[in-house]
């Protein structure tokens, strides 16, 4: 696995605008990096990290079978009461999850370790399944990249595959995002185009313009009912808002699933590691308050259950501790994961982020950082496999 | 080309989102099974001088997708949203709708209209056209024979030169087919100013 330098292609700013990809930059600061990429093996790729991934997944599928049977853990997840049923019905029913990130170390030797799974509204996915497809693409084309290069990324024909296979039929799919937020709604509008190209019938709208009626049913903006809906939002919020204890008359098909809450807590780390122990691409976490956390021997992570994008993150090492900082989360709770350090490639630190789309690995986007917890500063960098 | 770990092709026609020509696309437009083959018109008289369908036929279908129109044009809380997706000259409120919250309902010009070949012109459907462009210009990017959507968010595909469109049955169902009287509104997204939704 190396890192190595590149041109940036001349146009490419001009060509994230066309896209609607305008936070390639963020108050000035860079987000998309296309001056060095990554490169792997083939078998890097598929034993190192999409074998890895696949496993994981099958492992976190048992594990919401294990969380969901366990109100003690529901309560530790800090699921509200309410919907607990209302998750197990979804789960009964097998309701499909479309996608998720899991967010993994990998130093291109040893065994790829889970740091977590953004399960619920994983970021990045149009850089990951769009922009670095194009930018391998304009590479090749003018030889700026070796002939025969490849990536690990078919994410955006997976997607479209998903929604063909979802089982809507004729049933319109709404596609809801918060208003202010035009990354959300790039991410919003790339999978309701991927639906249409599907074949599905989609409608867009935002969060906050969703409607209720007085027999618990949601309607959008034209007060059509809304039988299945795509959210950008998290499930945890949506069930503290105004509305959330409606859903719970389960009127409305959701993805992700209602079961996808299970697996979008970091709670998750430690029950894997519960029934998993010892586990190649598992590190050693547990909640808070477990005494187990005494064995970490002051090496360890300390995460909120419900935190995003790197906030209220401790790392804590013999020789000093480092926090990215603070911020909002963590009145749930935290738990204490075992300290891998991230590798450095020339002082940057990159986080593979591994995609799930309709239960298969298909693709990686790296972010990187300057330092060693991976916040909403990161950079994207495009990679490769192979090529001479 | 061997074992590839990545997409082939990609198209991406974002609504509201200038249409990138990505390398070539090879994309033959949907490929569900119920699918109709359908004309899209953009007047009555076009569709009569087609010479696929007579006067009244053209006429009847015209009228049922103006009548429909009200109820089937996406609707936005602004200017703004609307004019994201559509041109800024078709937006423009829409005068019978409550407001909601106090805000005026936005919405397209009906673009046209689509009859479905063998099922009458009872089920025609009022069309909407996209204009994809650069943020802040009002030239749309799309060529006039593209980008149209009906009520529903259905895309209908042009096929070849003339008026033929494929289109899927749903797009004949009715916009308000399961629709109920909204009690209120704005009752998800509380937490949208506070912090970010994303991780």
């Amino acid at each position: 696995m190396q890192r190595l330098a590149i041109a940036e292609r001349p146009n490419w700013r001009e060509q994230a605008n066309n896209l609607g990809f305008d936070f390639y930059a963020v108050d000035g600061t860079p987000y998309w990096n296309e001056s060095a990429y990554y490169r792997f093996t083939l078998a890097q790729i598929e034993e190192g990290i999409e074998a890895p991934t696949q496993e994981l997944l099958q492992m976190c599928y048992q594990a919401v079978e294990h969380i969901i049977a366990r109100p003690e853990l529901l309560r530790r997840f800090a699921i509200p009461e309410f919907a607990w049923d209302y998750i197990a019905a979804s789960w009964r029913r097998q309701d499909k999850d479309l996608y998720g990130r899991f967010d993994l170390r990998y130093d291109g030797r040893a065994p790829a370790k889970l740091f977590e799974f953004n399960a619920d509204t994983p970021t990045s996915l149009f850089e990951a399944a769009v922009f670095q497809w194009q930018w391998l693409e304009d590479n090749l084309a003018t030889a700026a990249l070796p002939a025969g290069a490849d990536q690990f990324n078919s994410i955006h024909d997976r997607l479209i595959d998903a929604f063909r296979h979802f089982g809507l039929d004729r049933r319109t799919l709404h596609f809801a995002a918060l208003r202010a937020e035009s990354e959300d709604r790039l991410t919003v509008d790339y999978l309701e185009d991927c639906a249409r190209q599907a074949g599905l019938a989609t409608v867009a709208l935002s969060i906050e313009d969703i409607g209720i009626t007085a027999d618990e049913r949601f309607t959008d903006l034209n007060d059509r009912v809304i039988t299945d809906l795509f959210k950008l939002y998290p499930w945890e919020w949506l069930l503290a808002d105004d509305f959330g204890k409606h859903l719970s008359a389960d009127t409305m098909r959701m993805i992700e699933p209602a079961w996808k809450m299970t697996l979008s807590n970091k709670g998750l780390l430690a029950v894997l590691w519960e029934m998993f122990p010892g586990h190649a691409n598992l590190l050693p976490a547990f909640f808070e308050d477990d005494p187990r956390v005494a064995g970490l021997s002051g090496r360890h992570v300390r995460k909120p259950l419900l935190g995003r994008e790197g906030s209220n993150v401790d790392i804590v090492r013999p020789g000093g501790a480092a926090s990215n900082g603070g911020g909002p989360y963590g009145d749930e709770g935290f738990i204490v994961q075992a300290l891998a350090e991230l590798p450095s490639f020339g002082g940057k630190y990159p986080v593979i982020g591994s995609w799930v789309v309709a239960g298969h690995a298909c693709g990686i986007g790296i972010r990187e950082a300057d330092t060693l917890v991976t916040g909403n500063t990161a950079q994207f960098i495009p990679h490769i496999i192979g090529g001479g | 080309m061997g074992d590839r770990k990545r997409s082939h092709n990609i198209l991406v026609g974002l609504v509201g989102v200038g249409a990138v020509a990505l390398i070539a696309y090879d994309y033959v437009g949907p490929s569900t099974s119920d699918e109709i083959n359908s004309n899209l018109f953009t007047s009555a008289d076009q569709c009569a001088a087609s010479g696929q369908y007579d006067r009244q036929q053209c006429t009847m279908a015209y009228d049922a997708a103006v009548e429909s129109n009200e109820q089937s044009a996406p609707r936005y809380t602004s200017q703004a949203d609307c004019e994201a997706e559509f041109s800024t000259s078709s937006c423009h409120v829409l005068p019978a709708a409550v407001p909601l919250a106090g805000a005026a309902v936005f919405v397209p010009a009906m673009a046209g209209f689509v009859i479905g070949s063998g099922v009458g012109a009872a089920l025609a459907t009022p069309v909407y056209q996209t204009c994809p462009r650069n943020p802040g210009t009002q030239d749309c990017y799309a060529s006039s024979g593209s980008g149209y959507y009906t009520g529903s968010g259905a895309h209908v595909y042009r096929t070849g030169s003339g008026s033929s469109a494929t289109v899927s049955r749903s797009a004949f169902s009715a916009p308000g087919s399961a629709s109920s009287p909204t009690l209120s509104r704005g009752g998800f997204g509380a937490r949208a100013a506070t912090v970010s939704a994303r991780s």
